[in-house]
């Protein structure tokens, strides 16, 4: 008992002025123990115990996305067992979950505080694009394997739900600087604060970076140059509202705007194909999204929601190539006309011009039967608009609504049992109707340890490009199609997945260390490629024929085990692990017309390992390593790639405002490709100094 | 303002006729009351609001019973003979009261929060494996740090004061409580809970987890672990008790302030599961709380 005598020695003195001044919470009544008080820990922000999720969840936290070093976000997805990323350049980042992605992975849905921003366009999102500072999530949840019958579709390979820090945890004013190699800039500035009931913040970010590296290429007189440096500057705003004791309004909105380079300066390896044919130029991007949530919380087991949400995206993309008699190397441009039919030699022009909107209501009701039952349903519509007309060849939008409605129950039949049931049922313009059905058993092993077995089917809708493209080089004299790039007939079926799962998984004490281990098998069908049809034919007879065209057909069957595991044997040490095996079977077909397939588990790593530790040495210091590992596996090129990131930290005190001064090394132990081999990522050093006050 | 002077029964065994000062418009009240006229249905019991009471007649009035606390005005509107019986107030606020007008009025009180003792042996029943406890005491509530130190003596729980005077002091406490066995005992004290540090507090609590023992079915409601309180019905039930003492007492000094001896333990069993804590039923852990009390 010598501690409590010691804390009683101490006695009161040193109550300060800080009571009076918050003289409003300086009586106690008879309120303060009857009054009903808002629901912090609510059925939605209080997440089931890992023991009783019917999937897999790697939770990313604060610490873990501070001791990364990251400096986009999916850098942090790499934590996850069985995630993989792949640069496309500099200003495209690709986010695939047991691989089978190009550069626009289209398998996984993303929310940003429940609000989706898998883009209607081209599916996937566009990471480096988001209305969002790294520095405002509080958490990244990311679901493994499909969740259709919780999320709907597109929910094909995973869920990763990006959580903001609530408006009342960032109060204060935080500003922060980074500078490193590849001339990255980054500069943060937020200011929150409270106005009666109303918590709020405004962050300010800007950032830019020269992109990737020149590469030269043994042997090649000049540097392979990608033009992919960016700009992005951001704003978001979020508000957090109590209305009433049960009322809660949440609402944001952000915007981003910014370039985007795009196209080659230099060719190093195929002489000025690449520079012809897609010559450096900007792309403007502007982002912005609008959000209002009420939740009325009567419990933390009853809970009402309305969500409104609005996503607007432009990207502004228009080039014309070199002459063709340029592209053709064609030794007199008088020599076009007879090859193309009496055309003039002229440039070539590309319209990548992409608005999308979407406008997105949905309600959800949680709450409990009995102790034994509890049930959450609801039901959402959907409105996207994209306009497109370089790549569907028509002027006006192109729309696809969305109806859904879902229902999942969570029974415990007996103490040790708990049942997950659910299905969702969503029609769509494009494919129709579709239902999406999970049964999971879960099962206590062990004060601490369960199992899991379980079922589930989900589905992706083909996103607008797919099912309408209608993309071709036209001739700059007049618009017509010279060539045609890509084309979709259209009646795809969407993606169909089905996954059966056995898992175990748990924690140690104090819930430290805990443990995910899984072993699955997924079984996809009617998946939609690109595919180039070698026969499309061309306007011109001079010109070889070949589209891309879309079509459903390729499958694949995944088979493996992943285990995720975070160990913090103390406070001051903390560890993450994943690694995921996957043994594939399946085709991907790359031509048709001659048809030339290729075993899907090229695409598909056999071994993806992730390990991040990190350590607070006393002092205010702290450290971290991160070692990343994905055996071979294409994107485009085939790679496999290992590397390691080394982070160092200060944490300081200023006149009573906290400051962190950080040092991060990317990359540290080599130059590599994950995408192409034109693209290579090279070791990057970046700073940075923040302040809390 | 109305008068409101609702006879319930003539009086009877209970005998007298008892005055009830309260706000007519407050559910709470309401509630108190009805478990007042219920438990004490032999007496004559009236109801009156704290701004009628001055313009009220008081002749033959054996007990006032004051739901809240009184003003000066009102006191002056009490014969001096007429015991008062508190309720719905802090043991703190009956301090205050005593020593202002001990001199005037035999009086005495239902104190409206828990014996600081109770939420101890609750802490030690629901989680006999924790043997250290934080508690969070601000400046009304330091008061108790001694009866808390006792008693985590007697469960042989050690035992650590976080004191919340300053902003920022809720997060210390909660890093003290991560720190050593994860429970974090608050009891009531504006500075320490309040609709300002509330989401704080919980989320805090439950981000480091750690289980938060409270005072009342609200704060369960909104995020703590667990809680043991008095309803308002059971708070109605012990102040008829208190009253049919005095009542029977008229002549002999009246019984000290004390505590409610009816209470209810409330758990978040949802936020249980979720930090994975194996917790009795509530009517389990209240029943391990009336033994205790029992034996004493």
């Amino acid at each position: 008992m010598g501690r409590w005598a010691a804390a009683f020695c101490g006695g009161v003195v040193g109550f300060s002025m800080w009571g009076l001044v918050q003289a409003e919470v300086s009586s106690l009544g008879e309120e303060s123990f009857f009054s009903d008080m808002p629901v912090v820990l609510t059925v939605t922000r209080l997440p089931q115990n890992t023991l009783e999720l019917p999937a897999s969840l790697t939770v990313i936290d604060r610490r873990m996305i501070e001791a990364s070093g990251a400096t986009e976000i999916p850098d942090l997805l790499r934590l996850v067992a069985g995630f993989q990323i792949a640069h496309a350049g500099g200003t495209r980042t690709s986010v695939t979950y047991h691989g089978m992605s190009d550069e626009y992975a289209r398998r996984i849905q993303v929310l940003v505080d429940g609000r989706s921003i898998y883009m209607p366009a081209n599916g996937g999102v566009d990471w480096a694009d988001i209305p969002l500072t790294l520095e405002d999530i509080d958490r990244i949840e990311v679901l493994r394997g499909p969740n259709g019958e919780a999320f709907g579709a597109n929910s094909f390979m995973g869920v990763v739900n990006i959580i903001t820090r609530h408006a009342a945890e960032t109060h204060g004013t935080y500003a922060k600087v980074q500078v490193g190699d590849g001339n990255y800039q980054r500069a943060v500035v937020r200011q929150g604060g409270k106005v009666g009931d109303l918590d709020f913040r405004v962050t300010f970010e800007h950032q830019s970076d020269d992109g990737f590296d020149d590469v030269t290429f043994p042997g090649k007189p000049r540097p392979y140059s990608i033009k992919d440096d960016k700009q992005s500057d951001r704003v978001s705003f979020r508000g957090d509202y109590r209305a009433g004791v049960n009322d809660y309004i949440n609402i944001g909105f952000g915007y981003n705007q910014g370039p985007r380079g795009q196209g080659y300066l230099s060719s190093g390896s195929s002489g000025n194909w690449d520079v012809d044919t897609e010559p450096a130029f900007d792309t403007y991007n502007r982002r912005h999204y609008q959000q209002f949530k009420w939740r009325r919380i009567l419990s933390s087991d009853d809970e009402f929601l309305l969500h409104l949400t609005h996503n607007y995206s432009d990207t502004q993309a228009h080039f014309e190539t070199a002459l063709l008699s340029d592209i053709l190397d064609l030794p007199d441009p008088a020599l076009v006309p007879l090859y193309f039919n009496g055309i003039s030699d002229q440039p070539l022009t590309l319209q990548q011009h992409i608005k999308a909107e979407r406008y997105n209501l949905e309600m959800e009701h949680r709450f409990r039967i009995n102790k034994a039952l509890r049930w959450v349903w609801g039901a959402e519509a959907r409105r996207d608009a994209v306009t497109a007309e370089g790549y569907l060849s028509r002027e006006e939008p192109v729309t696809n609504r969305l109806y859904r409605a879902f229902a999942h129950s969570e029974w415990r039949p007996l103490e040790a049992y708990l049942v997950n049931m659910g299905a969702m049922v969503e029609h769509n313009d494009i494919t129709g109707t579709n239902v999406s059905p999970r049964v999971a058993i879960n099962r206590n092993l062990a004060p601490g340890h369960a199992m899991r077995i379980s079922y589930t089917r989900a589905y992706r809708t083909p996103a607008i490009l797919e099912e309408y493209a209608d993309y071709s080089h036209r001739l700059s004299s007049d618009g017509s199609v010279f060539n045609q790039l890509w084309k979709s007939d259209g009646d795809l079926k969407p993606e169909e997945i089905t996954a059966y799962e056995l898992g175990f998984m748990g924690y140690l004490k104090d819930r430290r260390s805990q443990y995910d281990f899984k072993i699955f098998k997924e079984e996809v069908r009617d998946m939609i490629s690109p595919v180039h049809d070698q026969s499309y034919p061309e306007l011109y007879a001079n010109l070889p024929p070949g589209a891309l065209v879309f079509q459903n057909g390729d499958w694949a069957d995944l088979r493996g085990y992943e285990l995720q595991v975070k160990l913090q044997p103390e406070e001051k040490t903390m560890l993450s692990l994943g690694f995921s095996h996957v043994r594939a079977e399946g085709v991907l077909t790359r031509n048709i017309n001659p048809t030339d397939t290729r075993p899907i588990e090229e695409y598909v790593p056999y071994y993806t390992a992730s390990f991040l530790l990190d350590h607070q040495f006393g002092g205010g210091w702290s450290g971290s390593m991160g070692l990343y590992h994905v055996d071979h596996q294409r994107f485009w090129h085939r790679a496999q790639v290992t590397t390691l990131n080394l982070r160092v930290a200060r944490a300081f005190r200023v006149d009573g405002h906290e400051g962190l001064f950080a040092i991060a090394a990317h990359d540290v132990n080599n130059s590599y490709y994950d995408y192409q081999d034109e693209y290579v990522i090279t070791p990057r050093v970046y700073a940075s100094l923040a302040f809390q006050f | 303002m109305a008068l409101l002077l609702l006879p319930l029964s003539l009086a009877a065994a209970d005998g007298g006729r008892v005055l009830v000062v309260a706000d007519g418009d407050n559910a709470l009240h309401q509630k108190v009351i009805a478990a007042f006229r219920q438990q004490l249905n032999a007496a004559e019991v009236l109801e009156v609001t704290q701004e009628a009471l001055s313009r009220t007649a008081l002749q033959d009035i054996e007990l006032v019973v004051s739901l809240g606390a009184l003003t000066r005005r009102d006191l002056s509107a009490i014969p001096s003979g007429v015991p008062l019986l508190y309720s719905l107030i802090t043991e703190s606020e009956w301090r205050n009261i005593a020593d202002e007008d001990k001199a005037v009025h035999r009086q005495t009180a239902l104190y409206i929060e828990q014996p600081p003792e109770r939420m101890v042996r609750l802490v030690k029943s629901a989680l006999p494996d924790r043997t250290r406890l934080t508690v969070a005491l601000g400046p009304t509530s330091i008061s108790k740090q001694l009866d808390v130190g006792r008693e985590c003596q007697r469960q042989m729980l050690d035992c650590v004061v976080m004191r919340v005077t300053a902003k920022g002091d809720i997060e210390r406490a909660l890093d003290k409580a991560a720190s050593r066995d994860k429970v974090l005992l608050v009891l009531p004290d504006a500075q320490v809970v309040n609709s300002s540090t509330a989401h704080n507090l919980i989320l805090g609590a439950y981000r480091r987890g750690v289980a938060l023992v409270g005072y009342s079915r609200a704060l369960v409601k909104a995020g703590a672990l667990m809680a043991v309180h008095s309803t308002p019905v059971q708070l109605g039930e012990d102040t008829a008790v208190m009253a049919r003492t005095i009542l029977h007492q008229q002549r002999t000094s009246l019984p000290p302030g004390r505590y409610p001896s009816r209470y209810s333990v409330s758990v978040n069993y949802q936020l249980a599961r979720a930090l994975d804590l194996e917790l009795e039923s509530e009517g389990a852990l209240q029943q391990v709380l009336n033994k205790a009390e029992s034996d004493e």
